[in-house]
């Protein structure tokens, strides 16, 4: 999108509001434990993140909403990280677990080593790791994902196959034996 | 087999990306052929595309897992 070439995100963030609240909006429908968070919420809370960031300029639309699903990423995370610590907090919170709402959390741990090795995959392969992030993350389409890196579709699905070998092997290489490898199945 | 080091992991990646382009059926010669130079190479990409097919078999991240209930206190 040539119009946003060299801009910061001040006017990035506006233009592109509506793509960003679909891309929450679908996020929160993924994970209905983070509902409560609110579209609104996580937009803004992405915007103040990459506001701080000291008036980043990203060259063009593509490097931008790949910078949004990476913030967007990291409030998840710290969501999780928040509520498992309230979660330690006491024999109240632990007995919340129970309910229903909590079963929709899943396990926490699962998807922080798969934060963890998602990671280190990007210091070794950035592009992979942004394609599992875009997809499995944000729920972009192979298409989508497609046309915002300008490659084939068929370059996509063998990146997203071959990002998800690394991941995979790195979680069945966990001390656990594997265990939450399978759980993201 | 054990984590994958960085060098590993880029010393592996083109044979990768030319593995997963072919049919499943013919991927046992094109392991062959590379084990006729290279026999650690040969096996440790055999185990990946091992693992390639377990992880596709089980949906690997292809959505939102079923993680079990947190237990209470023993």
């Amino acid at each position: 999108m040539n119009q946003h070439e060299n801009v910061g995100p001040d006017d990035l963030f506006g233009s592109l509001y509506a793509d960003l609240r679909g891309l929450a909006r679908r996020e929160l429908k993924r994970q209905p434990s983070f509902a409560d968070l609110g579209v609104t919420s996580v937009l803004h809370q992405a915007y103040l993140k990459l506001a701080a960031g000291g008036g980043a300029i990203f060259a063009d639309r593509p490097q931008f909403v790949a910078y949004t699903a990476r913030v967007m990423r990291g409030l998840i995370i710290d969501e999780i990280r928040r509520r498992q610590s309230q979660k330690r907090g006491g024999l109240f919170h632990l007995t919340a677990l129970a309910t229903q709402h909590e079963h929709d959390l899943a396990d926490p741990r699962a998807m922080m080593q798969l934060n963890d090795a998602l990671d280190a995959l990007a210091t070794v392969d950035p592009d992979l790791a942004e394609i599992i992030e875009l997809k499995f993350f944000r729920g972009i389409s192979f298409a989508e994902i497609a046309a915002i890196r300008g490659v084939s579709e068929r370059t996509v699905r063998r990146d997203w196959d071959k990002g998800r070998l690394y991941l995979h092997h790195a979680l069945s290489s966990e001390p656990a034996g594997g265990r939450d490898a399978a759980v993201l199945a | 087999m054990p984590p994958f080091s960085p060098e590993r992991w880029r010393a592996l990646s083109p044979y990768l990306d030319e593995a997963l382009g072919i049919t499943s059926d013919r991927r046992a010669g094109w392991i062959a052929a590379i084990a006729a130079h290279d026999l650690t190479l040969a096996a440790d990409l055999a185990a990946l595309l091992a693992e390639h097919e377990e992880l596709k078999a089980s949906h690997f991240l292809e959505r939102l897992p079923d993680w079990p209930t947190p237990k209470l206190i023993d």
